[in-house]
């Protein structure tokens, strides 16, 4: 760190340098950069086109299929689907404030409070990061089930009363089971932006006598922007997409969602890759003006820069003896929304069938379940499998990210915005219509892909790079461009200077985005579910294969595995990002 | 400025990079000549049943793999091959599952693409008639011909059965309380107590081959409008929230998984209603199976008596006769008049019309509420 301190003290001379060797080296950086943007483009628009083209013909592509608009018809013909999407926006938008509260909430207690035992904290949050989201959704209705919810069985013989407090099979308990399940997104978003927060500005806000609140408004909210725009946007689409609980809570509660309208209209066999590709449009079409937005909102990139050549450490607000009570709270959250349904879920994964706790069915506690899952073959493999197109799907990704992020906020190349808008597309695709483009795509290019771990690496990539582009997007916007320009200056090459410089300046929101879309390859159900072959199955089919042929108590412990394995690599993250936190002086 | 060009340049070159791939994909794909197993299959035929599994082991040791498409889940079919495996060792099982839809959505994908990867594939009656007519070889064989002729047809044979029928909670409903039948169903005493999955086209189907149209389709409006069905997605979750007791009947599940929820001791239980479907498992060899020897070997192995008292063990009702059982209630089931086999999938009642009623008397309307 101290070598950036010292790059920095150039100034005004740093700048006008800087632009010099800019204009230098123009050309084979932006032949670096044209490669990135090509790989890019070329992972994203090729099934968007595809998709597009498939949305005006009548059967898949390669079968001598006509023009037609009828697919448009027979998507948006219904005003069914209108209400639905009604649901959709309202849902998303609600269970995306919950997740957002809690998991900022949380940020700020384990980033910025001496609140105790923030360790435990860290790794509670990140525990619903992995359990399948069919799991966490089943859990809930296991708690708060009209008939059969252990916390309405414990309130109504508690408190006398004659009704179920609770029916999980309404709007209000899908928008719970969802958003709480969903905290770690932007607890971990808000930590990186949290810990790149320059002390200073709210020093200067403290002298000049700002109020708390006022300060809180003007500074910190000011400077996060484009974090918390960039969080809400991902939750939001997230929200829209995701059908587990809009399925096991919205289908009985008679509540259909977007993502309920495509599923109704494309359950059928084979699929009907031409209307699922025509419902997609609308999620197109909204994830294209919140990317807009976003960027229209961030272009100012200085606005944000609070990562300049000045040293310094996020200051941390002694709560004195109110940390107690920031404890007490967190840790009543952490009950509710971690512990109980986790604790479901370990209680099943000891049954030989769901039943509520009691002495009775304790004395029936087994292992068979963890038995069974050890004794798969299958597990081992596919675990294997995840493993590894997981890391390498995510590092690419992020990877990647780094260079449009770069090119989008440091260029001026015509087109920037273009590629991130492009670049942010796939999120939009419904995994089953993006994998269907790529099994076509593959089984007719005569690349060595389909069948292999790679085909699952490219969907992956394709898919989750919006999140990683967003998250290192908005961590990068907080990095000054003065640090740059001062490195360019002592003549050292600009890939160096990125990773040098850039890289572990925004490691924290790279780490994010990581493990984001490692853990999502664990969730993920539609890529694989087509594009996985003989030996290359990952985790999330199996978990699929076993809900669907009835093994839920197995699933539980399941669940149970990864949930121990999610808290070790937790603990590691912790320890790596701590020790590259910006922390000067140390 | 010459860099500026020089990017716009290279967009435009993306462009029509894209444009090729796009040409490329949509050009159709030509049919290649690939060796037929079906001829392969028809030499086979003069031998004796000894020495047909004798040629055929020999020639599935060449080959060394086989690739299973299956709709079963893990264990299952972790269990039929490990047994597979143990009589016929040098024979490696390969295999990827998925619902009905996607292994449909995977051979039929494949087979535009002239790619064929698949020896074996299991199906589902729903999505047989769905496939390409020449995606699947007509086979016969001795074990296949143990197997009766209502479960088999020129290129399938249905593995095991299912069949679907009422579960109900037993702490919650007294048996004798029980609907007996469909119309039961509509009794107001059972307002919001029915778990109904919303999958259940087979059902709407046998009821329309038995009762035709007009019957169903006013049957299914009166079903939809009672206000008894809890509609879910996922039959066998179904099952489980019936043993924990979410409501005190379920139409329909699979006796399979009541079974084996009852032998651990769950309070559930199955009976009858008047109609039920029945549901086939169809297996067919790939017409252009990679490893033909191989194929027909483990094709023979599930129909044989040993493999289907695998299945047996599992709980599942075999196909062939010759093969002990162990759940002797759905036995039973499989050959009681109630229970329709014939009527349904390979060529049964119209799907669309079913779909059309299932969607909208039912599905929709509890949306409405």
């Amino acid at each position: 760190m101290s070598q950036i301190a010292e790059i920095a003290t150039g100034g005004q001379i740093v700048r006008r340098a800087g632009l010099l060797s800019l204009s230098r080296r123009l050309t084979w950086r932006h032949g670096a950069l044209a490669i990135i943007a090509l790989v890019v483009v070329y992972l994203t628009l090729v099934p968007l086109g595809m998709i597009l083209y498939g949305t005006l013909t009548d059967g898949p592509p390669g079968t001598g299929a006509s023009f037609t608009l009828q697919n448009y018809v027979r998507a948006y013909g219904s005003p069914d689907i209108f209400r639905a999407a009604f649901n959709s926006v309202s849902f998303a938008v609600l269970s995306g404030i919950i997740s957002f509260i809690i998991g900022c909430y949380l940020a700020w207690v384990t980033e910025r409070t001496n609140t105790p035992f923030k360790g435990v904290i860290y790794i509670a949050v990140l525990v619903p990061f992995l359990v399948p989201g069919i799991l966490t959704t089943i859990s809930w209705v296991f708690l708060l089930s009209p008939n059969i919810g252990l916390i309405n069985k414990v309130a109504e013989s508690l408190f006398g009363l004659d009704k179920p407090p609770f029916n999980i099979y309404s709007f209000a308990g899908m928008v719970w089971t969802f958003g709480i399940d969903h905290i770690t997104l932007p607890f971990l978003l808000m930590a990186a932006a949290f810990r790149s927060m320059d002390p200073t500005l709210e020093e200067a806000a403290s002298i000049s006598s700002m109020g708390p609140l006022r300060q809180f408004y003007q500074i910190n909210l000011k400077i996060m922007f484009p974090s918390i725009l960039a969080t809400c946007l991902l939750l939001f689409v997230r929200g829209i997409e995701t059908f587990e609980a809009p399925a096991v809570i919205g289908i009985p509660a008679g509540i259909p969602v977007f993502a309920t309208e495509i599923f109704l209209a494309l359950r059928r066999a084979p699929t009907d890759y031409n209307l699922a590709g025509t419902y997609s449009t609308a999620y197109l079409l909204i994830t294209v003006i919140g990317v807009l937005l976003y960027l229209r909102v961030t272009r100012v990139a200085e606005k944000f820069a609070t990562i300049t050549g000045k040293a310094y450490r996020p200051r941390v607000i002694d709560l004195g003896t109110w940390r107690y009570g920031v404890l007490c709270l967190t840790m009543l959250v952490l009950f509710i929304g971690v512990f109980l349904p986790l604790a479901i879920v370990l209680w099943a994964s000891f049954m030989p069938f769901y039943a509520q706790p009691s002495w009775h069915m304790l004395s029936m506690a087994t292992f068979a379940n963890y038995v069974a899952v050890f004794e798969l073959d299958e597990f081992y493999r596919a675990f294997w499998n995840n493993l590894v197109t997981g890391v390498s799907a995510a590092t690419i990704a992020v990877l990647l990210s780094v260079g449009i992020a770069w090119i989008v906020i440091r260029t001026d190349i015509p087109g920037r915005k273009m590629l991130d808008i492009i670049a942010f597309t796939p999120i939009a695709l419904p995994g089953v219509v993006l994998s269907l483009a790529l099994l076509w795509l593959y089984l007719t290019v005569p690349l060595p892909v389909y069948g292999t771990l790679w085909i699952l690496i490219i969907a992956f990539v394709t898919k989750f790079i919006p999140i990683s582009l967003r998250v290192v997007h908005a961590s990068m916007l907080q990095v000054h461009k003065e640090l740059e320009e001062a490195a360019e200056l002592s003549s050292s090459s600009w890939l160096r200077n990125l990773f040098s410089i850039v890289v572990p300046l925004i490691l924290p929101g790279l780490l994010v985005g990581w493990l984001y879309i490692l853990t999502l390859t664990f969730k993920v159900l539609s890529i694989p579910i087509l594009l996985s072959h003989v030996g290359t199955e990952v985790l999330p089919v199996l978990i699929f294969s076993l809900y669907q042929s009835g093994g839920i108590t197995e699933l539980c412990a399941m669940g149970v595995i990864l949930t121990i394995f999610i808290a070790v690599v937790a603990g590691l993250t912790r320890l790596i990002s701590a020790r590259f936190a910006i922390k000067a002086g140390e | 400025m010459t860099s500026i060009f020089s990017v716009r340049l290279k967009f435009a070159a993306c462009g029509l990079a894209l444009m090729t791939a796009l040409t490329v994909v949509s050009r159709p794909v030509t049919a290649q000549a690939v060796a037929d197993a079906e001829t392969f299959f028809a030499s086979l035929e003069s031998l004796s049943a000894a020495q047909r599994e004798a040629k055929l082991f020999e020639g599935a040791k060449k080959e060394g793999s086989v690739v299973w498409y299956t709709t079963d889940g893990p264990q299952p079919t972790q269990q039929i091959l490990r047994a597979f495996s143990k009589k016929y060792p040098g024979v490696k099982t390969e295999f990827i599952r998925g619902k009905s839809r996607e292994i449909a959505d995977r051979i039929t994908s494949e087979a535009r693409a002239n790619r064929h990867l698949f020896d074996l594939a299991k199906t589902s009656t729903e999505t047989y008639d769905m496939y390409p007519p020449n995606v699947f070889a007509s086979y016969k064989s001795p074990t296949k011909s143990e197997i009766p002729a209502a479960m088999q047809g020129d290129k399938w044979a249905s593995v095991f059965t299912f069949v679907r029928v009422m579960g109900y909670n037993t702490k919650l409903v007294k048996s004798e309380d029980l609907p007996k039948s469909w119309d039961d169903l509509l009794d107001p005493k059972w307002k919001g107590k029915i778990l109904f999955d919303e999958s259940s086209l087979p059902e709407v189907g046998v009821l329309y081959a038995r009762w035709g149209k007009d019957r169903t389709a006013a049957y299914v409006e009166k079903l939809g409008a009672s206000g008894n069905l809890q509609i879910r997605t996922g039959r066998t979750t179904l099952s489980q929230m019936l043993s924990a007791g979410e409501a005190p009947i379920a139409v329909t599940v699979y006796p399979y998984d009541i079974e084996n929820l009852r032998t651990k001791g769950a309070p559930v239980d199955w009976a009858l209603l008047d109609q039920n479907p029945g549901l086939l498992q169809p297996t067919s060899i790939s017409r252009r199976a990679a490893h033909p020897h191989a194929a027909a070997l483990l094709f023979d192995y599930l129909l044989s008596k040993e493999g289907q008292e695998v299945y047996a063990a599992m709980g599942r009702t075999p196909s062939n006769p010759n093969a002990s059982v162990k759940n002797e209630r759905e036995k039973a089931a499989v050959q009681d008049p109630r229970v329709a086999f014939d009527e349904m999938g390979v060529g049964g009642a119209p799907l669309e019309e079913t779909t059309k009623l299932l969607d909208e008397k039912i599905l929709r309307r509890s949306f409405q509420r």
